[in-house]
């Protein structure tokens, strides 16, 4: 049976936070996309995500230098404008930025260069995780 | 917090092994307990014997002997995949606990976050 939300702001899942680990890349598969709409509908449902972790493959999302075709979804371009719109913290594994080239200079700067630390301090700050890959 | 990181990917043509070893590694500095589980292809992680070193890959069944020493674990597979591969618990690196597939259930349900590779 379809469960409906409460009304006002404590609509959807009360007091719930997402953390997002995103381990696919921002093109070529639907992993990332998925996420990407995932936390858009849960911010607009009042269900703030505090951070995107982007593991394995999605440290990619990350890079600046991605550019698709014009009228392809442009994945890290939608990534750093909903984390500028709602403060949602992007972070990427280092290391797993490091095997990929998604280092300082190639990543953009609304992401963190964190390491897999950040996660579990995430989830142990009662965040729940969700993953994408 | 317990946390669960599950291995579904055979040890090559994908470095879900490698990254999901950090993962669990680096989890347990953190979680109460890392519950670990390698299912369906994902038991060959553990399989001794490899030489992978011909197409360029790790030989990961080596890397996973770290995880007692870091206090990672129990480590379980499920019974049935292990029989459904020809393959023995004696086969693997490391002693795993033989799981049928409702207890793997249980546990599942009892864990917190779930990681999967």
């Amino acid at each position: 049976m379809p469960v409906t939300p409460p009304e006002g702001k404590d609509r959807g899942y009360p007091g719930r936070h997402f953390t997002l680990l995103v381990s696919g890349p921002p093109y070529g598969r639907e992993a990332a996309s998925l996420a990407y709409l995932f936390a858009r509908e849960a911010w607009a449902g009042k269900c703030p995500v505090d951070a995107v972790f982007f593991y394995e493959d999605g440290v990619l999302n990350a890079l600046k230098t991605v550019s698709p075709a014009s009228d392809e979804a442009d994945l890290p371009a939608l990534w750093r404008e909903l984390s500028r719109d709602t403060g949602m913290r992007l972070v990427l594994c280092s290391a797993a930025g490091e095997r990929r080239g998604a280092v300082a200079g190639s990543v953009a700067p609304d992401f963190e260069i964190g390491a897999l630390s950040d996660l579990a301090d995430l989830l142990l700050t009662g965040s729940r995780l969700v993953q994408f890959r | 917090m317990i946390a669960a990181v599950i291995f579904q990917s055979p040890p090559h043509g994908t470095a879900g092994g490698r990254e999901g070893l950090d993962a669990a590694l680096a989890l347990s500095a953190f979680a109460r307990r890392v519950d670990v589980y390698f299912l369906g292809d994902g038991v060959y992680q553990l399989k001794g014997g490899q030489e992978p070193a011909g197409i360029l890959s790790r030989d990961h069944a080596r890397t996973f002997g770290v995880l007692p020493l870091y206090d990672v674990g129990p480590v379980h597979v499920l019974a049935r995949d292990l029989a459904a591969r020809g393959l023995r618990a004696e086969d693997l690196i490391l002693p795993c606990r033989l799981l049928e597939p409702e207890e793997l259930r249980a546990l599942l349900g009892q864990a917190g976050p779930k990681l999967v590779f």
